[in-house]
């Protein structure tokens, strides 16, 4: 097993966009780093393609957004790219993963680690992200999706730079709640404010599976 | 007047706050907040969701789970 990254991003309508952009973060954070990443953009995040550079370069963390349910996540144009009826799950055997996708810590988590993965950091309920349509030709810029896309760029962020799985769901969620307070002062306009109660439902969603000691190095 | 009704009436004047440039990405799909609003006063699936969402929060808020540290 190599000390690498594999990341799937699709990006088919506007939220697979909003997650393709806002990934390139980690992308060139994990470069900086000299930590080899493969990059599954656009069609080439396939089912075949996961797989593949599963098998043959044995990445330590997979990183996948994307749609997704309790039972599945999807890559390009809802392709289902992994499901927790997959009868070879073994083949993901210490890996950790993050999962930017609706629900699927609920049972293609739990399954994932019964079949040896590491540490599975996922949703038991939808992601959700506001965001600003004017800022929908340039995400990285949109001032509201930032509450929400920020603190979950943290969990990659900080696993990679060496902490546990257990490290990098506390930084993530105090982030969040960070923000979440930010949003609930005086100093926020009233829009604002009323996306707090969608950024707390990801609080409460975001949960750790398996081994929270587990890091990538 | 049930306690649910009552939810709803809540939930639909908070969503009416938001203004129109911001959409929601949520499970597979995008809404704006009119539709927001619109899936609670019909009861949909998705306006059960975000009922489900306005309820624990403000559960949260009133007992002050959201102040406490991790």
């Amino acid at each position: 097993m190599s000390n690498s990254i594999l990341v799937t991003r699709p990006n088919y309508d506007i939220t697979t966009n909003y997650l393709y952009y806002w990934t390139e973060q980690i992308i060139s954070f994990s470069q900086k780093r000299n930590i080899t990443t493969y990059d599954l953009y656009g069609a080439k995040a396939t089912r075949t393609n996961l797989e593949s550079y599963n098998t043959k370069r044995r990445p330590k963390t997979i990183f996948l957004n994307g749609h997704g349910s309790s039972d599945v996540i999807t890559g390009q144009d809802d392709e289902e790219i992994i499901n927790n009826a997959d009868k070879d799950l073994s083949r993901y055997q210490n890996c950790i993963f993050y999962a930017r996708s609706c629900q699927s810590a609920n049972n293609l988590g739990v399954t994932l680690v019964d079949h040896g993965a590491s540490a599975f950091i996922g949703y038991t309920e939808d992601f959700i992200f506001f965001r600003n349509e004017n800022y929908s030709t340039k995400p990285l810029k949109d001032p509201i999706a930032k509450h929400f896309l920020d603190p979950s760029n943290l969990v990659m962020t900080t696993l990679i730079k060496g902490n546990s799985v257990k490290e990098a769901d506390k930084r993530s969620k105090r982030s969040m709640k960070n923000n979440f307070l930010k949003l609930l002062t005086s100093t926020s306009s009233t829009d604002e404010r009323e996306i707090a109660s969608f950024l707390w439902s990801n609080i409460n969603a975001q949960v750790v599976i398996g081994d929270d000691r587990a890091s990538i190095t | 007047m049930t306690i649910n009704s009552d939810l709803q009436k809540i939930v639909v004047e908070r969503l009416r706050r938001l203004p129109n440039h911001l959409q929601i990405s949520i499970g597979n799909n995008s809404y704006t907040s009119q539709e927001l609003v619109s899936s609670v006063r019909e009861g949909t699936t998705l306006g059960q969701q975000i009922m489900g969402i306005q309820l624990d929060y403000l559960k949260d808020l009133a007992s002050g789970k959201i102040y406490l540290d991790e």
